[in-house]
């Protein structure tokens, strides 16, 4: 999901890792990001977007919150903290993190 | 894959989409596709049998994140699960109040999801002191007996009881596997009572959960952060781990368990394509690649076991293919254990009805195995009721994924059932050979070993030539030969490359041994003595040294000699010649050089072996001529 390009080929060392990451990369993982959070809160693919939370998404409560987690965990092979787990309270938000602990791994 | 769906989907084409909601599940089983996966079930659930099933959470830790995941599984083999869960570590209480949830849900199974953490927190984190250890086992089966007892008496329900976890870092380290008060040993004997336990109870299961997190991985099971925050205790990607081992209980339990499995011959049963290859050509064995067909075939032999019927359809022509199945000396399955075959050039679609037929069962009682992608997609296209395993592309692979599937597995068998394997046979035999043994010789005699060397088969070459390269503890010279180079040896004037293959009581250990043999008038040298580490110290070396003596003898040879070059590795071998009678004659700085009396030597093949010079069945006069 973030390009084909090998990780060498990323970049000098002294940018950040998230500037890594190209245009073409953040749509991709926006988008998965997008379809894995309809499919849990079973809401239309075009009714989420960059700012919806759970302020906008009446079905986004914690069990579905604990399950959102969980599957973003399991497509990137990531685990949250319990600290980030209370941060990630939008899609945008979701997708920045998502972004710099896949990068960590 | 979701466009696929859509479009299968909206062409009422159910099985196909089935199958592929199927596979993109195997790929990503979380929570975002198994909501995806049960709104295309709600669209096919009209068409495709799927059985209603109500099933009852009683559990210490949280299971709701897994809800969609299991009812997901369930769609895809066949099963409409509804799920309750019962509140969080009040199972007890639930079972004990009448007018529980647990009652009003009226569940066909409930499933007794508790942890050690929970239910004996003395086992997994603080070590109780030995005397306290005894009222803790009692007192944990003391509770889950009464809790079976009160809900056989007022609920017809099946129970699935978890097994307790062993502790992931006991209290005393290493020392708890020695000490009276270990808690490992505890929680294993609460699993022997529990054990009793569900023996006593019809309609009583014991899922052991030990097992499922070792097989996993326990340090890659458990999240210790979850755990504290939402009382979650395994990963994400342990879910479907979870999941899948609870739909082994609850097929078979709502009757949706496979009755006969259809199987294909060519890169199935397998490797190679008879038609092709021709009936030496195909692979089917205890070594690479064969062996992992033989593993597919005794997947199947387990099946039948547990009365589950075995088909063949195949692509072939029937004659040849019956013969192959009857003489290749691979073959674990041989025609006779199959009750039906349809072995010609005839659509399998049709074949598989046919099968059904003739064996009086519906079609969503079949599961077809085949490799081909394409016969698979046909299958499926026709007959969405058949369970269609499609192999992956690695054969190592073949047996685990058939193994996997829950449609398999059987709670109970009937003496019917039983007949059918020699399951007891086997069973007793295991058992008998994990009794403790009074003497090394009464181990080695209970082994029945038989060893044969022979001069080493052309098919074996690139076995041998292997053995030389990977063989490190015992190999007196250490000599390692290209496949060409044993080619070569094999044919030469003066020279030997014999095999040593080892039969015991649990089944063939394949080729183990190579000897590389050279001489001349009166003299013999053994330029390589190996022994795979898979016989090590079982005395099959002195059976090889005294099969290299008789044919010694037989070529009138005066002397036995070797060297033995030290390695890094080789210490197994050291003492080998001086304890077969050799004496030293020479040591150098490459080794030491060892001579053995042909004729007056007293070495002696160990009683307890059965040991022959032979190839293909010829008596041994005709490898010394």
């Amino acid at each position: 999901m973030m390009g084909n390009r090998s990780r060498l080929e990323l970049g000098p060392l002294e940018q950040g890792p998230l500037e890594r990451f190209d245009q073409d990369d953040w749509r991709a993982l926006t988008d998965r990001v997008r379809q894995i959070a309809a499919d849990i809160f079973a809401v239309p693919l075009d009714g989420l977007t960059a700012e919806s939370s759970p302020e906008s998404i009446a079905s986004w409560d914690s069990l579905n919150h604990l399950s959102l987690v969980l599957a973003l965990e399991q497509e990137w092979s990531i685990q949250f903290s319990p600290e980030e787990m209370e941060e990630l309270l939008s899609i945008a938000k979701i997708v920045s993190v998502v972004a710099e602990k896949s990068l960590e791994r | 894959m979701r466009e696929l769906i859509e479009a299968a989907l909206a062409a009422g084409r159910y099985g196909e989409a089935r199958s592929a909601a199927e596979a993109m599940w195997r790929a990503q089983p979380n929570g975002a596709v198994a909501n995806y996966v049960l709104e295309c079930a709600a669209r096919w659930r009209e068409t495709l049998p799927c059985r209603p099933w109500r099933v009852y959470f009683l559990r210490s830790f949280t299971v709701e994140p897994m809800v969609p995941l299991l009812r997901a599984g369930g769609a895809l083999v066949g099963l409409e699960l509804t799920v309750g869960v019962g509140p969080l570590g009040a199972y007890m209480q639930e079972v004990l109040e009448g007018e529980s949830g647990l009652y009003r849900f009226r569940p066909d199974t409930v499933i007794v999801a508790v942890q050690t953490r929970d239910i004996a927190p003395q086992l997994w984190e603080d070590g109780v002191p030995g005397a306290g250890l005894a009222a803790v086992v009692a007192e944990v089966l003391g509770h889950f007996t009464a809790l079976v007892e009160r809900l056989r008496s007022d609920s017809p329900a099946d129970l699935i009881l978890h097994a307790l976890e062993e502790p992931v870092h006991p209290s005393w380290g290493v020392l708890d596997g020695q000490r009276p008060d270990g808690q490992a040993a505890a929680v294993q004997e609460i699993n022997q009572g529990l054990r009793r336990l569900v023996s006593r109870w019809p309609g009583v299961y014991l899922l052991g959960y030990d097992r499922l997190v070792a097989n996993y991985g326990r340090l890659q099971w458990h999240d210790e952060r979850k755990w504290l925050l939402v009382r979650l205790p395994m990963r994400a990607e342990c879910q479907p781990v979870m999941v899948n081992e609870w739909l082994r209980y609850l097929v078979p339990l709502a009757g949706r368990g496979v009755k006969v499995v259809v199987t294909d011959l060519d890169n199935t049963l397998w490797g190679g394509v008879l038609g092709e290859d021709g009936p030496e050509g195909i692979q089917v064995g205890i070594e690479h690649p064969g062996a992992h067909y033989r593993a597919l075939q005794q997947t199947l032999v387990d099946f039948a076991r547990r009365g589950i019927l075995l088909a063949v359809c195949s692509k072939n022509d029937e004659p040849e293919a019956l013969a192959a199945m009857d003489s290749h000396p691979g073959m674990l399955l041989r025609s006779s254990a199959f009750a039906a075959t349809r072995i010609n050039w005839t659509d399998k679609s049709q074949n598989l009805r046919e099968i059904a037929g003739e064996l009086n069962v519906g079609l969503d009682a079949l599961a077809f195995l085949d490799d081909s992608p394409v016969e698979c997609e046909r299958v499926r296209r026709e007959l969405p009721e058949v369970t269609v395993i499609e192999l992956p592309r690695e054969p190592a692979a073949y047996a685990a994924t058939v193994r996997r599937h829950p449609g398999f597995e059987r709670l109970a068998l009937s003496q019917e059932d039983e007949a059918r394997g020699e399951l007891y046979r086997v069973q007793k035999e295991r058992v008998t050979a994990q009794r403790q043994f009074g003497t090394v010789e009464e181990f080695y005699e209970s082994l029945r070993q038989e060893v044969v060397m022979a001069l080493v088969d052309p098919a074996h070459e690139q076995r041998v030539a292997q053995l030389t390269q990977k063989t490190n503890q015992f190999n007196l010279t250490g000599r390692r030969y290209s496949e060409a180079e044993i080619h070569e040896l094999a044919r030469r004037e003066g020279a030997r490359v014999f095999e040593v293959s080892v039969r015991d009581r649990f089944g063939d250990n394949g080729i183990v041994g190579v000897i590389v043999f050279r001489y001349t008038a009166g003299v013999g040298v053994i330029e390589t003595m190996l022994m795979s580490c898979r016989v090590i110290g079982r005395t099959v070396e002195t059976a090889m040294m005294a099969l290299l003596v008789r044919f010694g003898r037989q070529l009138s040879l005066q002397w036995i000699e070797g060297w033995f070059v030290p390695t890094a590795k080789n210490g197994p071998a050291r003492d080998f010649y001086a304890n077969h009678q050799f004496a030293q004659v020479e040591a150098g700085e490459a080794g030491t050089r060892w001579r053995l009396p042909v004729e007056s030597c007293s070495l002696a093949c160990p009683r307890w072996i059965r040991a022959s010079l032979a190839k293909d069945g010829n008596d041994g006069e005709s490898i010394a001529s």
